[in-house]
């Protein structure tokens, strides 16, 4: 039995860390963590039945997303076999901290549910969702239009249950974290040539027309949970404060990012892993200032990036 | 009056456009005809200001081509995903008083309230024209706009060039294909090894062929008729 395509995500990987450079002790960093967390998850009998439906939620939603399903099941002599070894291989590190607990049967649990993923196969969609976004939405803001319609399925009810526990602490600020995570996922497409030169502005000006819309809408998404939030935990009003200021420059991070990396109508996919990182800083106490400092860094590199782009 | 002069551009160290020079008064179409990797995509990413020559320089009217005057349909078009065709448009400023949407329609067959991933080759293509063309520009630059459309969007397009013409703009238009550039084009540029090796006016337009492929077709027709 041969793994083409465990071949094919070695190779790619390898690529994927020689581009990051530094980054990646980042990424080897975060998995450890990841299969730490894991353990101490797997000991409890609660945390275990948590961690196994999410990580089972994470391969289903990958599964739904990725567009090479066609190709595999056409051209690879055991498709099952091919996309079932790599979500085993994927899962490996976290579920085998299963084993060294009470609840190791998880372990075998997770691999025996992963078998079924395969045979989920999604239709392509070609109905037009939400056509009238555009009223609502600045054309020039096309990345929400397009992250909307793509993740819909996560914002609309993370953001339904935000809004239904508004009065809880800490609950509805992860939930907008969550949010504001996937819309920073929105800008990792570079726009073709023209539409990038379409408002006709030079770089600093450009950014700060990017910038300034999308920090707006998540203001209006974000201001009535926190300020529900905060009637019901008045002592909790800084950490509101804190947590928007954070969210805003984390979304405003995302967008520089973009830019500072920008090639017409290239995907740029390697982006959301150093997103996540400053994603994950965003929340965490130490750690908050990141995204400032990262947005003020890219910030520059986006302005040296677009020159050649935008007649500068 | 685009006045290109002596441009040398090119890629890293490799040197494509060698010196070329070409003068275009407005209301004109200009076609350029090249192998693959003559420098057709070089000579267009040079006139919308994405490479910057080495040398050279390109006036409009007197002042230096400000790229702003030009409009680009690039071969291959890229949209953002999960955008209507509809959404697509409004990206761009009308700054074209003369454009006129519901009119062009029914001729395009463009489902603009479908998502653009939907589209076939030839629709990305027409959507892609048809946003250059909303904005008013006074030099527009299609490379490749043929590719994958069929007889009768080619014919739209053509009219579409002949109509830009009409207002005094100026047109460069590249293509594989000879015929649909014989249809529009005032002027046709051969670009070879990085210089315009021969210019055709509208009246010689008949000995393009026989000067270009002549030699080649009687050759490779030998070959041919021995081989099969």
């Amino acid at each position: 039995m041969s793994f083409h395509l465990i071949r094919i995500r070695f190779l790619q990987s390898g690529r994927l860390l020689k581009e990051l450079g530094l980054y990646s002790v980042l990424i080897v960093a975060a998995i450890i963590v990841g299969v730490y967390a894991s353990h101490l998850a797997f000991n409890m009998q609660s945390g275990a039945v948590f961690l196994t439906g999410i990580i089972l939620l994470t391969c289903l939603s990958i599964q739904s997303i990725r567009n090479d399903l066609h190709f595999i099941s056409r051209h690879l002599q055991h498709p099952w076999m091919e996309i079932y070894s790599e979500y085993a291989l994927m899962i490996l590190p976290f579920a085998a901290a299963a084993l060294f607990t009470a609840n190791w049967y998880f372990f075998f649990i997770l691999f025996a549910c992963i078998g079924f993923i395969p045979l989920y196969k999604p239709v392509f969609r070609q109905r037009t969702m939400f056509r009238k976004m555009g009223r609502m939405i600045s054309p020039q803001d096309f990345e929400w239009m397009s992250g909307i319609r793509r993740m819909y399925l996560y914002i609309f009810p993370l953001y339904t249950v935000a809004v239904l526990c508004c009065w809880l602490k800490i609950l509805p600020l992860v939930l907008l974290w969550i949010i504001t995570t996937l819309v920073v996922s929105f800008y990792e497409e570079g726009e073709s040539l023209q539409v990038l030169r379409s408002p006709k502005l030079m770089p600093r000006a450009f950014l700060l027309y990017k910038i300034t819309n999308p920090l707006l809408y998540l203001l209006l998404l974000f201001l009535p949970v926190l300020a529900v939030n905060v009637i019901f935990n008045p002592d909790f009003l800084l950490v509101n404060l804190i947590f928007i200021a954070a969210q805003l420059s984390l979304a405003c991070f995302g967008i520089v990012f973009k830019y500072a990396m920008y090639v017409p109508g290239a995907k740029m996919r390697s982006n959301s892993i150093i997103t996540g990182f400053v994603s994950m800083a965003s929340v965490i106490p130490f750690f908050m200032p990141v995204p400032v400092i990262m947005t003020v860094i890219y910030y520059f590199k986006a302005l040296k990036n677009l020159k050649p782009f935008l007649y500068a | 009056m685009l006045d290109i002069s002596q441009i040398t551009a090119g890629y890293e160290k490799k040197v494509v456009l060698q010196g070329i020079s070409h003068q275009a008064p407005s209301g004109r179409i200009v076609g350029i005809v090249g192998m693959n990797g003559a420098g057709k995509s070089t000579f267009f990413n040079v006139l919308a200001g994405i490479i910057k020559p080495f040398s050279g320089n390109m006036t409009f009217e007197g002042k230096p081509l400000n790229f702003r005057q030009t409009g680009y349909v690039e071969t291959t078009n890229y949209f953002y995903s999960m955008i209507t065709g509809h959404e697509y448009l409004r990206i761009f400023d009308q700054t074209n008083t003369h454009f006129n949407l519901e009119a062009l329609l029914p001729y395009l067959h463009l489902p603009l309230d479908d998502l653009i991933e939907t589209y076939s080759t030839g629709m990305k293509k027409k959507l892609a024209i048809l946003a250059v063309v909303k904005q008013d520009k006074q030099v527009y630059l299609f490379d490749e706009p043929f590719n994958g459309l069929d007889m009768e969007t080619n014919k739209v397009v053509e009219l579409l060039i002949t109509a830009l013409k009409d207002r005094n703009k100026i047109v460069f238009v590249s293509s594989h294909i000879l015929e649909p550039l014989i249809t529009v084009c005032d002027e046709i540029l051969i670009l070879e090894q990085g210089i315009f090796s021969r210019s055709y006016q509208q009246e010689n337009f008949d000995k393009i062929d026989q000067e270009l492929f002549g030699k080649f077709r009687e050759k490779v027709m030998e070959i041919i008729r021995n081989a099969i």
